[in-house]
Order: structure tokens, then sequence, then C-alpha cells
């Protein structure tokens, strides 16, 4: 058959920059969404590590308190609103439509401008640190009235909260996407009760990001006006806890926005290396949906010494205590799935095992923070720093890296390097540990956060603040061997097929990387394991033939 | 030696721990190290807490982590595909319900005492300030960073701020209060027996946050009284200053609304007095580092403020309210 060469369209010729600069492809926004937060994620851990290298030692003068506090919130902020969260839409962005078996998201041109308002936002935040008084320094709660002009004087302060204003647009947007394409772009055959467990935790991602962002920048916004133009929510005479409120009605949801997809991810990754499906696919997501609803009944938790009454307090402990129900059935659900499996330990199984396990952890010592009289003990010491970071980082970052390494294969056609990615594995496992672990006891010894400098009378916190600054640094050599294992295998890795993990949600019944288009023929979708049915009659034919 | 509890729970960091020396003037700042029922009674919903928690921990990491080495790929069969057990996921669903549930009735019922307290004794005022702590007790008498208790007394606290949030916390002898602006918190402690109990401002508080200590010095009933009454604390030196009023003054210092003493470095002669005249509209106050000086908390547009001093040294002095913008002066006080 003769054919016709038939010439290529204008576009294809276009420089590659302006092409990536210009796409509204979900899967190319997707990787400008992980590059870009990997390199925030870099960012605020250079912060991390001239943070631990200020305590390292009592009394130490390596950073002036005014430095440090800027680091200490810079590094707040920049890992919650500019890694965790947008790291995950990032994975939202490539796989949802492929595991829904779409072409690309519902509204690609906002999907686009959502990704470049992430920049925007975190260059408006920083620049606040070429300004003569330095950026903001007060912690990423921003709790009035330090932030409040008379406290915190110059524009870093202003800035920091334009920057969140930005960067809260752009999770609305990228919500609203995120929940017009799963409830509208669904393949045939794709039920609600078949829809991927990564989908069902970023639609209710979404859902919270949705409800609860707008309390964050409306707050927000309060303190812009008192700043600049001088009106009195916050200040003279006004109630600063009326900010904890709203500030905590949007931040404790948005500790699921930080946690959801990192269970979505592990719940993926978990049944196709035990080769079993997930066990109670319907408990599971209907405990996240739990989750996210609970996560907005228990945001004063945050507040117990403020002196609230008493009912108040209790009826707070006992809706955070009732989170930990889901939450365990969750981790018994992924226990159950490994029962009976059997696994391969790739890396991105080590860290998603990883996960279950630290989640577990950082569950576990939330109870004590629970328990209101005990919370007065622990409240703002280290111990929470200790919590929130086996959440976030053993949690969340062990279950995007868990992701990463699953996923590398279906971006870029190659695998990541195993060997490194064993190593990184191992160091960020220990390393974490070390770092973290240490902290419960410093917070059981009295050991305030963000406090630039410690006492050196205090002698009892010198070896755990040691200990921790050491595993700081191992976590750092693990980062960095990341970085060389994605450096050497994304152009010369180990060439990976379309379904090389014997995966079970449509983007595996795809090219590695899939088209433009995603897919040549969407499979039919009678199970919640579409390419395992395909992959069993392809077997079943070539028997029977 | 501190955090007794927790490291004879975890004897093998404990050894690590002890590797370190314990130089003299440690400072112990555990709230596991309670010193006065308060404290001690939450140690013991914590301990409670902990071994459940430590329970919950071997089983579920146990079987997380056997299940792991467990059940590695031996061939390429594939494992039986079992998509859930109703009855096991209900029943997993209600242990964890029954435990917080014995969590949350358990420490509902110590509440009302931790929080509230028996009847107090003594009650004692707390005032915030970026970054120091003002105490005022019953009969007027005032004290920055230490706080002079009676031991064996319950001793409520009625906690304000005078700036920004800050948490007053003594570990040993009870949680934290926060400190709000124009509002009151309450809290007790009690010190069981004499002696001093250490903590700092647990709340973010700005620049010098991490230098907001406070020790709370708990001395006998008597020796309470006679610190209330003002005598002098055995060993103590004379008072280097005094608050005087309507003397002519040796040195004037003007209170800017520029946030400036003017001049801000005085000296004058023992047995000057120094005048603070606040020459604008803007609120100050006159705070000297050395408690033993007079200090004027708050100063109002208009107001004069006095003191005598009667010790040669450097007195440095700042205005709570501007010193993150550079408000601070000095006044030196040369001999005869």
């Amino acid at each position: 058959m003769a054919s016709i060469a038939l010439p290529r369209p204008a576009a294809a010729r276009r420089n590659v920059v302006i092409e990536w600069l210009t796409t509204v492809d979900h899967k190319r926004i997707g990787i400008l969404y992980l590059y870009t937060t990997f390199f925030f994620f870099l960012v605020g851990g250079i912060m991390a590590l001239l943070m631990r290298t200020q305590l390292a030692v009592g009394g130490n003068d390596f950073l002036t308190p005014k430095l440090y506090n800027q680091i200490m919130t810079l590094h707040g902020t920049t890992m919650i609103f500019l890694w965790i969260i947008p790291v995950f839409s990032g994975f939202g962005n490539y796989f949802v439509p492929l595991m829904i078996g779409a072409r690309d998201m519902a509204f690609p041109r906002i999907n686009a401008f959502s990704f470049w308002l992430i920049p925007l936002g975190g260059l408006t935040m920083y620049s606040g640190l070429l300004t003569q008084t330095g950026a903001a320094a007060g912690g990423w709660t921003g709790y009035v009235p330090l932030t409040e002009r008379a406290y915190a004087v110059g524009l870093g302060q202003d800035l920091w909260i334009l920057g969140l204003h930005i960067l809260g647009i752009s999770s609305i947007m990228g919500a609203i996407n995120f929940l017009v394409t799963i409830h509208n772009m669904r393949t045939p055959g794709m039920t609600w009760f078949r829809l991927p467990l990564f989908v069902w935790s970023i639609e209710i991602t979404a859902g919270l990001t949705l409800l609860a962002s707008p309390f964050l920048a409306g707050v927000l916004a309060m303190v812009l006006l008192d700043r600049q133009l001088g009106t009195h929510f916050f200040n003279h005479g006004s109630d600063p806890l009326l900010y904890q409120f709203i500030f905590w009605f949007y931040s404790h949801p948005a500790v699921y926005i930080m946690i959801l997809p990192a269970f979505g991810i592990v719940s993926e990754v978990i049944p196709v290396f035990s080769r079993k499906p997930i066990f109670g696919y319907r408990a599971m997501a209907f405990s996240m949906a739990a989750i996210g609803v609970l996560g907005f009944m228990v945001f004063a938790h945050h507040m117990f010494t403020t002196g609230l009454p008493l009912a108040l307090q209790e009826f707070f402990m006992g809706t955070t205590a009732l989170i930990a129900v889901p939450s365990g059935v969750k981790v018994l659900n992924w226990l159950a799935t490994l029962w009976g499996g059997s696994i391969k330990y790739t890396a991105a199984m080590l860290f998603a095992v990883a996960f279950v396990l630290m989640f577990l952890v950082g569950g576990v010592d939330g109870v004590f923070m629970a328990s209101l009289a005990t919370d007065y003990q622990i409240h703002a010491t280290y111990w929470v720093v200790s919590h929130i970071h086996y959440v976030l980082f053993g949690g969340s970052v062990f279950g995007v890296f868990a992701g990463l390494f699953y996923w590398f294969p279906k971006m870029t056609g190659r695998y990541l390097n195993e060997t490194l990615g064993k190593l990184q594995f191992w160091l960020q496992l220990v390393g974490f540990n070390v770092t973290f672990m240490p902290m419960h006891f410093l917070g059981l010894e009295g050991m305030p956060r963000r406090i630039a400098i410690w006492l050196p009378n205090r002698t009892d916190w010198a070896p755990w603040n040691l200990m921790a600054s050491i595993g700081a640094f191992v976590i750092a050599i693990a980062v960095l061997i990341f970085i060389i294992n994605f450096a050497i295998s994304v152009r010369g890795g180990r060439r990976a097929a379309a379904d090389p993990w014997q995966g079970n949600t449509l983007e595996w019944a795809t090219t590695s990387p899939p088209p433009a288009y995603n897919f040549d023929t969407i499979p039919p979708v009678r199970s919640g394991r579409p390419v395992r049915d395909l992959r069993r009659s392809v077997t079943a034919a070539a028997e029977h033939a | 030696m501190p955090g007794r509890l927790l490291l004879g729970m975890l004897p093998a960091l404990g050894a690590v721990a002890a590797l370190y020396p314990l130089p003299a003037g440690a400072i112990d700042v555990s709230p596991l190290d309670c010193a006065g029922p308060n404290a001690c009674d939450i140690v013991n919903l914590y301990t409670s807490i902990f071994w459940i928690a430590m329970v919950v921990m071997v089983i579920v990491g146990g079987l997380i982590v056997y299940a792991a080495l467990h059940f590695r790929r031996k061939d390429d069969r594939e494992p039986s595909q079992v998509h859930g057990n109703p009855r096991i996921e209900v029943l997993w669903t209600a242990i964890p319900l029954v435990i917080v549930a014995f969590l949350f009735v358990q420490t509902t019922l110590r509440m009302d005492y931790v929080r509230n307290g028996p009847p107090p004794q003594v009650t004692i005022q707390v005032t915030g300030i970026q970054w120091a702590w003002g105490f005022k007790y019953s009969n007027g008498k005032t004290s920055f960073t230490k706080m002079t208790i009676p031991a064996g007394q319950v001793v409520r606290l009625e906690v304000t701020s005078r700036d920004v949030l800050h948490s007053f916390w003594v570990p040993r002898l009870g949680g934290q209060v926060y400190a709000l602006p124009g509002q009151m918190n309450h809290g007790w402690i009690e010190a069981s027996h004499p002696g001093q109990y250490f903590g700092q401002c647990n709340e973010f508080c700005g620049l010098d946050h991490y230098s907001m200590t406070l020790e709370v010095d708990a001395v006998s009933p008597a020796q309470y009284q006679a610190f209330l009454s003002g005598a002098p604390p055995p060993g103590a030196g004379p008072s280097p200053a005094e608050k005087v009023n309507g003397v002519t003054a040796a040195a004037n210092v003007a209170e800017t609304d520029d946030l400036k003493f003017q001049p801000s470095s005085t000296t004058v002669k023992v047995g000057d007095v120094v005048q603070w005249t606040n020459n604008g509209t803007a609120v100050h106050s006159v705070t000297f580092d050395n408690q033993q000086v007079p200090s004027l908390d708050t100063q109002n547009g208009g107001e004069t403020f006095e003191v005598k001093f009667l010790q040669p040294g450097t007195y440095h002095y700042i205005c709570t309210y501007h010193v993150t913008s550079g408000m601070k002066g000095t006044i030196t006080v040369s001999g005869g």
C-alpha cells in the first residue's frame, strides 16, 4: 500500500521550550508540577538543613534569630503549600485522566493557569527576602497579632499573604477541574466503585480543597486589610482566637489534603506488588470520605491551650479521637492486603510499606495530643514537630517517592534505577527516624518548637538535638541519591514496557509514555482492575488458540 | 535525672543519653519529672496512654513487619484473590472505637481537676510581654521573670498578654496556659516541695521568643509572706534604684512618636534622678532588664516617670511595645 508523507503540522516544529511553556496537555502539566514542586522541596529542605545546623548544639549563633524565624516560617510554608499540596496535584493531573480513561482534564487551559500560579505564588512569597526587613517571620500559621503591622513591620508579611492567596486560587481552580473531570469524564463502565482508590483520594482531596481554601483566603485577606488599610479585624482589642478558628477550619482539613492522595498512591502500589486486590475496597473509599468529613470537625484541637471552655475542648477531643477509627481501618486494610500476598520489593513497594509503618507511628503519637491533659504538656513542643513530620514526611513524602518509582516508567518509558532507589530508601528511612524520633523525647523534655536558640543549660536536649541534626543530613544524602538516580535514568534508564509491573488500572493499558491523546482504544471496564482483566483475557485467548 | 520515666521505658536510648555528662547548672524542664499534683496527674494519664499506644504499636507494627517479611514472592503463582471480609472489617472498626472511647472517658474524668484545680490559696496575675514575664501578687507587689510561690499551696494563675500571644509554661508544675491580649485565661500550678522550677514561653512570639524564660521559686509559706511584705531576701544587695515622684531630675529622656528614647544613652551620678516624658501620643513603657530597678509598664502621652539611681553601673532598658523598632536606651550611673 502506498503511503503519502503528510506535511508535519506547524505545531510539531515549534521550539520545545515554547511547547512546554504553552502546553495544555494534562500529562505535560503534571510533569511541570512535579519538576516545580520538587524544586521547592529542595529549597525547603535546604532551609531545614540550615535550621538543624543552628539547633545541633545549644546557644549556637550560626543563624541570627531574625533569620532563623524567617527560615522557619518559609520552611513550613514551602513544604506545605509549594511541595506537598501541589505535588499531588501533579500526580493527579498526570494520572486521573489516564486512570478514568479520559483524553484530558475537563478544563485544559484552566489547568495550565493553575500550574503557572504555583511558581508565581512561591516567588511572591520568597521576594520578601529581598526587602530590607526580610521575609515573613510569623510561622507558617501566621497567628495574629504577631503578624499585624504593629509587630511585623515591612512588606515580608504582606508578600507572604499575597503568595498564599495566589496559591489558594491555584488550588481552588485545580480542585474544580479535578471534580468536574472525575464526575463527567469517566469512560463507560468506570462506575464509582470501580474507580481506582487514587482517583477516590483526589476526588475527596479536591472536595476538601474547594470547601476549605476560601476560609484561609478570607482570613488572610482580613489580616492584609488590617495591615494595609487599617481595618480592625484582629487588632485593637479584637479576639485573636477568631483568627485561629478560621485558620484551622482550613488548615486542619489541609492536613488531610496533604495525606489523602498519599493514601491513594499507596493503595495502588501495595495491591500491584502483592498481586492481590486491595482488601476492603469500599471500606478504603468510605474511610477516606469519613476522614474528609471528620476533618472539618476537629480543628479546635489545635487550640486546646488557649482557654476554650472545657465542654468545647471535650467535644473536639471526642471528634479527634473518632478520626483515629477510619485511620486505623486504613492501616489494617493495608496490612490485610499484604497478608497472604506475593510481595515483590521494588523501591516503590519499599516506600509504600514504610509509609504504612511511619503513618502508624504518626497516628499513634497523635493520640497523646488528642487527650486534653497530655496536650497541655506537649502542645507546641517538639513532640508536635515530630508528629507532623511522621505524618507528612514519613507519610506523605514516602508516598510521593512510592508514586515516583511506581509511575516513572509510565511517564518516561524508562525505569528509575532500582539499586539506587533501594539505597535511597534505606538511607531515607534511617535518616528520617534518626531525625524525628528524638523529637518526641525533646518534646517530653520540655523543648518548645520555633525557638531560634536553645539555652545550653537545658543539657537533656543536647544528645537528641545532635542526633536529629545528623539524621537531617542523612536524609539530604538520600535525596541527593534520588537526584542522581533521576539524572541517570531519565535519559539512560532501562526501557520499560507499557505495563511493567502488571498493573491493574487503565494507565497501564496505553504506551509508556502515553501519546498526547492517551489511548488508541480504551479497554472495557468490567471491574476495578480492567488491565488485569485484559491481561487474563489475552492469556486465556492464547491458551485457547 | 530528667525524663526518668521515658528513659526507663527506653533503656537503650537512656544509655545514649547517659554518655553525656550532666554539667553543674543543668536545668530540668521535663514535664515527665513532675513536681506538683497538677503535673503529676498529667503524667499518670500520659503513662496510661503510653502503654496502650505501645501495645497498639507492637501488635499492629509487628503484624505489618511480619506480613512484609513473610509474604515475600517465592514463585510466580498468583495468590488467592481476597477482596475483603466484612466480619473482620467490622471487628477492626470496633476495636479502635473501643480504645479511643476508653481514652476519651479516662481523660474527661480528670479534666476538671487538671484545668480548674482545687480551690486556690494564692492568686497571681501573669502578663506576657515581648520578651519577658511579669507577675503581680495579691498585695500589688510585682516581679519580672522570677515568680515566687508558696510550696504546697494551690496557686491560681490569671494569665494575659500585653502584646502578642504567649504561653506560660513551667512543665514540672503544670500544663500550658495561653496568654492572650485583652483576655484573661486561667490555670493553676502547685509545687509539692520548695525549689526552683524553670520554663519558657511556648508560643512563638516574635524575634526573641527563644529568650523569654521564666523561673518559679517555690518557698515555704513563711518565706512567701516575707517576700510579699517586701523584706529583702537574705543575701540580696542594696536596691540599685527607686521610683520617686516630683523630684527635680538631673537628666531628662523624651519618648518620641518616631519610636526613640531621646537621648538613647544618658550618664548620671549616684543619687541622681532621671525623668522620662512621653512627648508624643503613642503608648510606651520603660522596662529595665535589671528587675530590681522599677519599671513602668504603660506610659501614655504626656505622662512622666522618675527613677532615682542609688548604685553605680550600666542599666539597659527598652520600650516593650517598640523594641522591634529598636526603641532601647541605657543609663550609665557613675560613682558618687
